[in-house]
């Protein structure tokens, strides 16, 4: 069956050039001209992906993406005119957003972007391949998806699951940028090193029991990062 | 022996203090401790006066000496005296006005003298009083006083205008850094769908192009790309100037950006049959920490600015290297060159310089601004200069670290 996309976007010429694109390439495409409508078409035909603008009127993208991320794990990509700036890069991924996409972008960018999270959302991966890390203070067993921090339960997000999975898997060993980004991400995104900084500096804020200071998430200038046992 | 005072170094010291400071306190204290000192008085007063429509509106002190005699009983009881007296006075009739002279108790006497638009110089003088000779001498003096007022005021003056105008200046400014940003902003969205409907057309699937249709599009393409890449400049430096970028510095082998970029410039020179060399050479593994995409954008933008002011078939040459523990970076070219009284300039926002104008280049003179910024926020150097046997240098300097 076609993977469904939603598309929400207030400029019906944008709505237009997405849909004929994506449409071309065997999706199924449902689109909305607002916030409110957006998040109606969202829970009426439960899209596999959502394609979302940032500036809208009434309910804007960050708004948008926030509601549906309170309720479902649909990967979501924010296109921002900002994208240069990276506060606005932040707060997308802050609310949730997977990915982004800055205006003006190229048609082919947006459809590698497109594949690459629908790629993300259905590979799982196999349960009984997970780790699971214990010491006093953090428990982590991705089988289970439970993490605890002092015996409280820590909510992550899908992505945060991947990379925290990635990085105890590995535990113990460095992990370079590029080899943490083409496994979580998927390879057109080895030179996102940003998403990975905003993502660990969320982990750490999560898990690391001073964020300033971690000990479990460490980074090394130019070479990467690992999950450092402390037992 | 009073008779003997020459009046030339008290002159000498009033005019001193007129014409070092446009401070009006600081020059007006300066004045009236030299007249009191050179008269022997006891005190010396100067009050300002302000009307309004030839009423008399406000009379302060502007400076007494020394300064505890503003305490003593007499030294009130002469303004008070000096303010009856002004009372009945106006701008005009000041002028016309002869110096005043009262008794008061304790062998004190109190000299009142105009000065006329400004108010009253008082001089207090116990035991024998100023003589006729003294009294004349002050004259001269005293019109160095108005003067230095006159100064003063006109300083205050243009001082309150000046600040007017940056204020309006700022606010302009700031209008123009706003308009530019929302145009820059409502620019991208137009251009999103320009580029995404070219693109998509070239791609084929709405059905196939001729050549020429084909050609058309890319065309047109080109041109809505370099739109962009002004839209992108313009935004960047005000980005920049207004503190909104950030920086994501790594450590970087300075040769690498060189060596990285060299392709494409070699294209762009190529294209306009311009030979281009590269000297890139680096001792030591001395690194540069910075942000690669800034960085990028600067050496480029210097190449491609070479190579657009530089006739075909004449040189344009890169040179980068550690240098006094920098990295140096020059791009050489053999163009028209800048005019000397430009050069200060050119770093400027929207500047371009009338070889830019002429060359009939595009660009709305952001680019070498774009430049500045970036690499000042990297704490380094930037500039142009024109070389002895023509065509111009533009380098830059970063600080470099060791490797760890």
């Amino acid at each position: 069956m076609a993977d469904r996309i939603l598309v929400v976007d207030d400029d019906p010429l944008v709505l237009e050039l997405v849909e004929y694109n994506l449409r071309g390439r065997g999706y199924e495409i449902i689109t909305a001209e607002d916030g409110q409508d957006g998040i109606r078409k969202f829970h009426e035909m439960r899209p596999d992906l959502v394609i979302l603008d940032v500036a809208m009127p009434k309910l804007d993208g960050y708004q948008v993406c926030q509601r549906i991320c309170e309720v479902s794990d649909t990967p979501i990509i924010m296109l921002t005119a900002k994208g240069h700036f990276e506060d606005e890069v932040i707060k997308g991924l802050d609310m949730g957003a997977d990915d982004y996409i800055a205006k003006p972008f190229k048609v082919g960018e947006l459809l590698a972007r497109v594949r690459a999270a629908l790629r993300r959302a259905r590979s799982q991966p196999a349960n009984d391949q997970l780790p699971s890390y214990h010491d006093d203070y953090l428990h982590i067993d991705l089988n289970a998806r439970v993490v605890t921090c002092n015996d409280q339960p820590v909510k992550l997000t899908p992505t945060e699951y991947k990379l925290l999975s990635f990085l105890v898997k590995n535990k113990g060993r460095w992990l370079e940028f590029r080899q943490i980004l083409e496994n979580v991400w998927g390879f057109e995104y080895i030179d996102d090193i940003d998403y990975l900084r905003v993502y660990i500096w969320h982990l750490r804020r999560k898990l690391e029991p001073d964020p300033k200071n971690p000990i479990y998430l460490l980074n090394e200038l130019n070479v990467g990062y690992k999950f450092e046992p402390q037992i | 022996m009073h008779e003997s005072i020459v009046p030339t170094d008290v002159l000498y010291d009033v005019a001193m203090a007129v014409g070092t400071s446009l401070d009006l306190k600081k020059t007006l204290c300066t004045a009236l401790q030299a007249i009191v000192r050179a008269f022997e008085c006891t005190a010396g007063i100067v009050m300002l006066a302000e009307w309004q429509n030839d009423r008399l509106t406000s009379l302060r002190y502007e400076c007494v000496f020394p300064r505890e005699a503003q305490t003593l009983p007499s030294c009130r009881e002469a303004a008070e005296r000096a303010e009856i007296l002004l009372r009945g006075q106006t701008k005009r009739t000041l002028a016309l006005l002869s110096p005043k002279q009262e008794q008061l108790p304790a062998e004190t006497t109190v000299y009142i003298f105009p000065l006329p638009q400004y108010g009253v110089l008082i001089l207090g003088k116990q035991g024998s009083p100023l003589t006729p000779t003294q009294i004349s001498a002050l004259d001269p003096i005293l019109h160095k006083v108005e003067q230095a007022i006159d100064h003063a005021l006109r300083f205050q003056r243009l001082e309150q205008e000046l600040a007017g105008l940056q204020q309006r200046y700022d606010t302009t400014s700031a209008m123009v850094d706003d308009f530019l940003t929302a145009v820059s902003h409502e620019l991208r969205t137009p251009l999103t769908l320009i580029m995404g409907f070219i693109e998509t057309l070239l791609d084929g699937r709405p059905g196939p192009l001729t050549d020429t249709q084909r050609r058309f599009l890319e065309n047109s393409y080109q041109s809505s790309d370099r739109m962009l890449d002004l839209v992108d400049n313009l935004l960047t430096v005000i980005n920049f100037q207004q503190g909104r970028v950030k920086l994501n510095k790594r450590v970087l082998f300075p040769p690498n950006i060189v060596d990285a970029l060299a392709e494409k410039i070699g294209a762009v020179a190529a294209a306009k049959h311009v030979p281009f060399t590269v000297d890139s050479t680096w001792v030591g593994d001395r690194v540069c920490n910075c942000d690669p995409d800034w960085l990028e954008k600067v050496v480029f933008q210097l190449a491609d600015n070479a190579i657009k002011f530089t006739p075909p078939n004449r040189p344009v040459h890169i040179e980068s290297a550690l240098q006094n523990d920098r990295w140096v970076f020059r791009v050489t070219d053999s163009g028209v060159g800048i005019p000397e009284n430009e050069l200060p300039f050119v770093f400027d926002r929207f500047y371009r310089g009338r070889n830019a104008k002429n060359e009939q280049s595009h660009g709305v003179g952001v680019g070498l601004c774009v430049c500045k910024n970036i690499i000042e926020a990297h704490g380094g150097n930037i500039g142009i200069k024109n070389n002895p046997t023509g065509g111009v240098t533009a380098w830059f300097t970063l600080p470099v670290e060791p490797a760890t």
